[in-house]
């Protein structure tokens, strides 16, 4: 290891344990270090030093008995910012909450505080988790970077791109539609989409709240682990958590005996190199001892579509609470009416629109049947396909994106081009189900990513797969960050 | 399917959202590009059921009502654009007679 930014986050947490180096040290090589890149890079929208440094110094007061019982003792964090917080700015990466202050704190947060980490900042978005570029963020996109001219995913595109340039340990993400695992693949890191309910919702920014689920974006399989482990648990402040203790923390890495689905054929659309790469993860796995078993993916196109039916359906609904009255952006008019449209037309942001337009017309009288009540039927029939799937595999090996990171800007004017990045994750979001994309090399300088999943709760045997793929993978090296961004 | 421009106007209504001419100009077009790709969802529907509970949320259950503490008012209020005498100020609703 050449310096304390490229310990992994089960390393860092050794280290800072072991006395090897101390919170402030850790920390501040972080702050110095985001304080060098972050107006390149954009990644952070609010750099929390100040509370950072207090708590790094705080922690170190702390007894060795104290400090041990504390599974992210010392661990600099980046959390997505539609995760509220108690201090700093919340603003999803919308105009319209410019300036908010949450009042309280998200259970996630709350929990990696409680166990010893330590909250670096709050990390660029698309607005209100709405994208698939970070584009659609109102204060300007992050950059990929391990190629500044290109996307670094989205929605959650600066957790991963804190995470990969080393401007954070580990990122909290979210993920509605593919927003942890597709960033985390084009940024060359883990990301883990947890079983609905795994982790709580309380206190993240509801986009489509029968989809979003908080998760992991971390530098290795085990970091992801780890983090599953602290976040992860019931929580009577979300209506849809599960009474399920968290995962276990270190699982093997053996995949011997596993019977694992590959794609049966592969869909037009699909760049070779990421073909390429979901191979010969395949082949190595197949070394490894598992057995391959083709499967028909529960219609992806189909799946795409019911998703971008009920998740702008639900956004409609949910950010209807942005009218101008208690908190956020308001625009005073003549009329209680015109203040909300006014409000709303002056804080939401072009892709906002979009899907809150989709979504209140799939809900509108004479279109509901024909649109909301048909991608309702199509996502039981997607559910019970991958019944019928889990039932014949342990786990499921298919692409995170179809392509590779796109170039900034390249998307932006076709919103179906940029919806077609979530082809394969939205599905797993439909059903509920965990998945978690794993990075497996370089391909001309960018990351290739392959993505696991599996039935409900399955996250421990997900883990072991990554695991497993993680030692066949080259190592991912830390990208060599650029001044001046974009080429 | 494709949306009028009086399609995108309704909507906008339901969505209370003003759009400039060149935003409504723009939703019909960008509205009308998605919703072509939605026809697969009829693809074999007469054979699908609606999905009459939440099947992933099946396992969601209310909690017992119980008496709780919440924010303190004022904390809340402070966050507000426009407040006084401790409520949130709105334009009128009700003219007089």
């Amino acid at each position: 290891m050449s310096g304390p930014l490229d310990l992994s986050l089960t390393e860092a947490v050794g280290a800072t344990k072991s006395g090897g180096i101390s919170t402030s040290e850790l920390v501040r090589a972080y702050l110095a270090r985001i304080a060098r890149w972050n107006d390149t890079y954009h990644v952070f929208l609010d750099v929390l030093e100040e509370s950072a440094t207090r708590r790094a110094r705080e922690l170190e007061q702390l007894s060795a008995e104290e400090r041990e019982a504390l599974p992210l003792y010392g661990a600099p964090i980046a959390i997505k910012d539609n995760l509220v917080l108690d201090r700093g700015s919340t603003t999803a990466g919308s105009r319209i909450l410019e300036g908010y202050h949450a009042p309280y704190a998200a259970t996630v947060v709350e929990r990696l505080e409680r166990a010893g980490a330590v909250v670096l900042g709050k990390a660029n978005l698309d607005e209100f988790a709405m994208g698939s570029s970070t584009e659609h963020s109102a204060y300007g996109p992050t950059l990929n970077p391990w190629d500044p001219a290109r996307v670094p995913g989205g929605s959650s595109g600066g957790s991963a791109a804190a995470v990969a340039a080393r401007l954070g340990l580990a990122a909290l993400g979210s993920d509605t539609g593919g927003s942890i695992r597709q960033p985390a693949a084009y940024c060359g890191v883990v990301g883990l989409l947890p079983t609905y309910g795994r982790v709580s919702r309380y206190g993240l920014i509801a986009f489509a709240s029968s989809l979003d689920q908080v998760g992991p974006i971390t530098r290795t399989v085990d970091d992801a682990a780890a983090l599953l482990a602290v976040i992860a648990g019931f929580d009577p402040r979300d209506q849809t958590s599960l009474h399920e203790p968290p995962p276990a923390v270190f699982p093997e890495a053996s995949v011997k005996g596993l019977r694992l689905g590959v794609l049966s054929s592969y869909p037009d659309g699909m760049d070779p190199v990421v073909r390429a790469a979901l191979e010969q993860t395949m082949r190595a796995l197949q070394d490894a001892g598992a057995h391959l078993v083709p499967v028909e993916l529960p219609e992806p196109t189909r799946a795409l579509a019911a998703y971008y039916v009920i998740a702008p359906a639900e956004a409609s609904s949910n950010l209807s609470r942005y009218d101008g009255v208690r908190y956020g952006l308001r625009k005073d008019a003549e009329g209680l009416y015109a203040l909300y449209d006014e409000t709303r037309a002056a804080g939401f942001g072009t892709e906002v629109k979009n899907r809150v337009m989709l979504g209140t017309f799939a809900l509108s009288a004479g279109y509901y049947d024909a649109y909301y009540g048909r991608a309702m039927a199509v996502r039981k029939t997607i559910a019970e396909g991958y019944d019928r799937i889990f039932g014949q595999v342990d786990a499921l090996l298919c692409p995170t994106t179809p392509d590779l990171p796109f170039r900034l800007g390249e998307r932006l004017a076709d919103p179906w081009r940029m919806y077609l990045s979530d082809l394969y994750t939205v599905s797993f979001n439909l059903a509920g189900l965990p998945a978690l994309s794993v990075p497996t090399g370089l391909h001309s300088g960018l990351p290739t990513a392959v993505q696991v999943a599996g039935p409900r709760l399955s996250e421990t045997l997900l883990f072991r797969i990554g695991r497993a793929i993680e030692s066949v993978a080259p190592p991912m090296p830390a990208p060599d960050l650029k001044e001046g961004g974009a080429a | 399917m494709r949306l009028s421009h009086q399609d995108v106007e309704h909507v906008a209504r339901l969505a209370r959202l003003r759009l400039t001419p060149q935003e409504r100009e723009r939703m019909v077009e960008v509205l009308s590009s998605v919703l072509a790709h939605m026809e697969v969802l009829g693809d074999g529907v007469s054979s699908e059921r609606p999905l009459s509970t939440d099947r992933v949320n099946a396992f969601s259950g209310l909690r017992e009502d119980r008496p709780s503490r919440t924010e303190a008012p004022e904390r809340l209020l402070a966050l507000g654009p426009n407040t006084r005498a401790g409520q949130f100020s709105v334009p009128r609703i009700v003219q007089d007679a």
